[in-house]
């Protein structure tokens, strides 16, 4: 007897006919298939989640580096300007940061810092950050007023000029604008002229390099005067500060009469008369006024100026003291003079004083004078502020221009730190502030920086060009400090010196 | 008996239509591995491109947002959705930085310096837009959309985006 074995599947068939080597040679390709197609996703897909970790560390540690920035300025707010030792680390949620503060002089600081995110060696990112702050800007004009700028005889204003009432430039004075070959290298401004409420008169041969944009009108009804030959290189608007120009709606007032060349267009409610050529007029057309300036707000801080060169005084008693300080360091005089009480009785006086290095005198009450000139005794990097907070009517201080007790703040006679650059000669920028009485100059007053007064009357020969080292001073704005630049710098270790 | 008929039919050939059949077989199961290779082959070039392009469109995004960041001020007058001219700090200095798209490619100038290719394969040069914050003028936002169609696979279009605020922006 004999046992078949069971042929009745195709596969046994198949082995019996020894081709059981195509289902391998199948399956290896299959196999080889998807191997490759899973290998082919998973490259993609590692290489993206790497790319997208790495992207989101990269991004993630310039915030992280931000929090160490603002732990900084917490810091100094808290402890009024004194920078912690050393550097500073601490963590957040998504990484670890350090800092460091470095003093800068006129109250500036450095901050450095570093943000690190990631902890696995290929989506490590570390960056760093440097902000400078600084006191808030609150001096952006050269000339600003809350009430007139009278310009007479033979001045030039480089920068802008703002009141929040009227404007005159006198028979070829001029408003230059930063760039211009009458102003020092480094001038800042537009050459721009700006009468809030009120109007302007440009005499006949003045100019302006900017814009002349007036929110009043004079008794005759007239908003802007261009004289004979005068010349404005921007446009010319006379607006109004009533909504829709509801005060005038006859066209009566805010006309413009202009002799002379405005290069830009001119823009009136009222109408635009005259022989002078412009750019494209549009008379009876309504514009809104500029609305009207606040002096800027100065706070008295000690702690903000160094203690060994403060000097605190009370007038009228220490009076006397004061005067004999000034004596003994006319020729050198620096440091910070906080002067408390007086009156026109007392005045301040800074007549033939040079100074070597940054000044500061504020006075509560007492007026700021000078006759025979201020000036300085170096050429290094300084820069004067003069505050006074004397109270005095502006016709006080016109006819006389600028004699001891008229003026908050009168200089006359050579008041001179100008050159042909801001960092060039003297390399002095002045700051004169007096938000209740009027400044005036008389007489070959020549200087960088700005002017901020109730009223501003200017007389005989004055240069002065806006410096924008004035434009942060500790003690003015709203707010302690402020971020003047944010920059980020290669990366490297926080206690790089270089960005 | 049975021996012999089993070595008899061992030893006969396929029949025709057994021939037919695995011909088509294999051809069916060789076509479709030949498909499927190519497909993979491609689809691998396809990522490496896309990857590639993402990559560079990464790169170049990261780059202008931090420099756009640290800008002090847009040049509102030369600068247009293909187009931007700024002033920003590099290395603690400032600097013009320029951005330039034409045709299908994105060049970068610093200053006045030589122009320089950043990214190639553009599907529109309409990248940056401004936005203001009032009353102060100018651009104080900048949204940049990066619009890139790889090289092999133009029918694709890779959209990155990023909206930048100025941080060193002042009134001037």
């Amino acid at each position: 007897m004999t046992m078949d074995r069971p042929t009745t599947s195709s596969a046994a068939r198949l082995r019996a006919r020894g081709e059981q080597g195509m289902a391998m040679v199948t399956m290896l390709l299959v196999m080889f298939i998807v191997s490759s197609l899973v290998v082919v996703m998973l490259t993609t897909q590692n290489h993206t989640a790497t790319t997208t970790a790495r992207n989101r560390s990269w991004g993630a540690a310039v915030h992280v580096a931000e929090s160490g920035i603002h732990q900084a300025i917490a810091y100094l707010q808290s402890t009024n300007g004194v920078p912690p030792t050393g550097a500073q680390s601490g963590t957040t949620a998504e990484g670890t940061w350090q800092y460091q503060v470095t003093p800068l002089p006129r109250k500036h600081y450095q901050i450095d810092s570093v943000g690190t995110v990631g902890t696995a060696a290929s989506l490590t990112a570390s960056r760093r950050l440097r902000v400078i702050l600084a006191p808030p800007t609150s001096f952006r004009y050269a000339l600003f007023s809350l009430s007139d700028v009278t310009t007479k005889n033979n001045n030039v204003v480089c920068g802008d000029v703002w009141a929040n009432t009227n404007v005159t430039v006198y028979a070829n004075d001029a408003v230059r604008k930063g760039d211009s070959a009458d102003c020092p290298t480094g001038t800042v401004g537009s050459g721009h002229v700006t009468a809030a409420n009120g109007w302007i008169a440009m005499e006949q041969g003045s100019s302006a390099d900017g814009d002349l944009w007036s929110g009043g009108y004079d008794s005759a009804g007239t908003a802007i005067t261009i004289g004979n030959n005068g010349v404005v290189g921007g446009r010319v608007r006379a607006s109004s500060s009533t909504p829709a120009c509801a005060d005038d709606p006859l066209h009566s007032r805010y006309s413009v009469a202009n002799n002379g060349t405005i290069t830009g267009t001119v823009t009136a409610w009222g109408s635009i008369t005259g022989s002078g050529s412009s750019g494209t007029r549009a008379a009876q057309t309504c514009t809104p006024a500029a609305a009207s300036a606040r002096m800027p707000v100065f706070s008295w801080n000690p702690a903000n100026y160094p203690a060994s060169s403060l000097h605190t005084y009370s007038f009228p008693a220490d009076y006397a003291q004061f005067n004999a300080y000034i004596d003994a360091n006319r020729n050198g005089l620096q440091g910070t003079f906080y002067i408390e009480g007086g009156s026109a009785a007392t005045p301040i006086d800074l007549t033939g004083v040079s100074i070597i290095g940054d000044t500061t005198i504020v006075a509560t009450d007492a007026p700021i004078d000078a006759s025979g000139g201020i000036g300085a005794a170096n050429t290094s990097d300084k820069v004067l502020v003069l505050v006074s907070y004397y109270s005095a009517p502006a016709a006080s201080c016109t006819t006389t221009g600028g004699n001891p007790g008229d003026c908050a703040i009168g200089f006359k006679n050579n008041f001179d730190m100008s050159s042909t650059s801001l960092s060039g000669g003297s390399n002095t920028a002045a700051l004169l502030f007096a938000p209740n009485g009027p400044i005036a100059f008389k007489n070959n007053a020549q200087f960088n920086g700005a002017v901020y007064g109730n009223n501003i009357q200017i007389k005989n020969n004055m240069n002065v060009a806006y410096d924008p080292r004035i434009d942060q001073i500790v003690g003015f704005g709203d707010v302690t400090l402020d971020i003047k630049a944010w920059m980020e710098c290669a990366p490297g270790p926080v206690t790089t010196a270089a960005c | 008996m049975d021996r012999l008929d089993r070595a008899r039919r061992r030893s006969d050939g396929f029949t025709l239509i057994e021939l037919l059949i695995t011909v088509s077989l294999l051809a069916i199961v060789g076509v479709v591995i030949i498909q499927t290779l190519t497909t993979v082959t491609r689809s691998e070039a396809y990522q490496a491109d896309r990857t590639q392009s993402l990559d560079s469109m990464r790169l170049v995004l990261n780059g202008m947002t931090k420099e756009l960041r640290q800008a002090t001020a847009v040049d509102d007058v030369n600068s247009s959705a293909s187009h931007i001219v700024f002033t920003t700090y590099v290395r603690g200095t400032l600097r013009t930085i320029t951005y330039d798209a034409s045709g299908s490619t994105l060049k970068r100038r610093l200053d006045a310096g030589a122009w320089i290719t950043v990214q190639t394969g553009l599907a529109t040069t309409s990248i940056f837009s401004y936005q203001s914050a009032p009353p102060v003028p100018g651009a104080q936002w900048v949204r940049i959309v990066l619009q890139v169609e790889p090289r092999r696979d133009p029918e694709t279009t890779l959209v990155l985006d990023s909206e930048v605020n100025l941080r060193n922006r002042v009134q001037t």
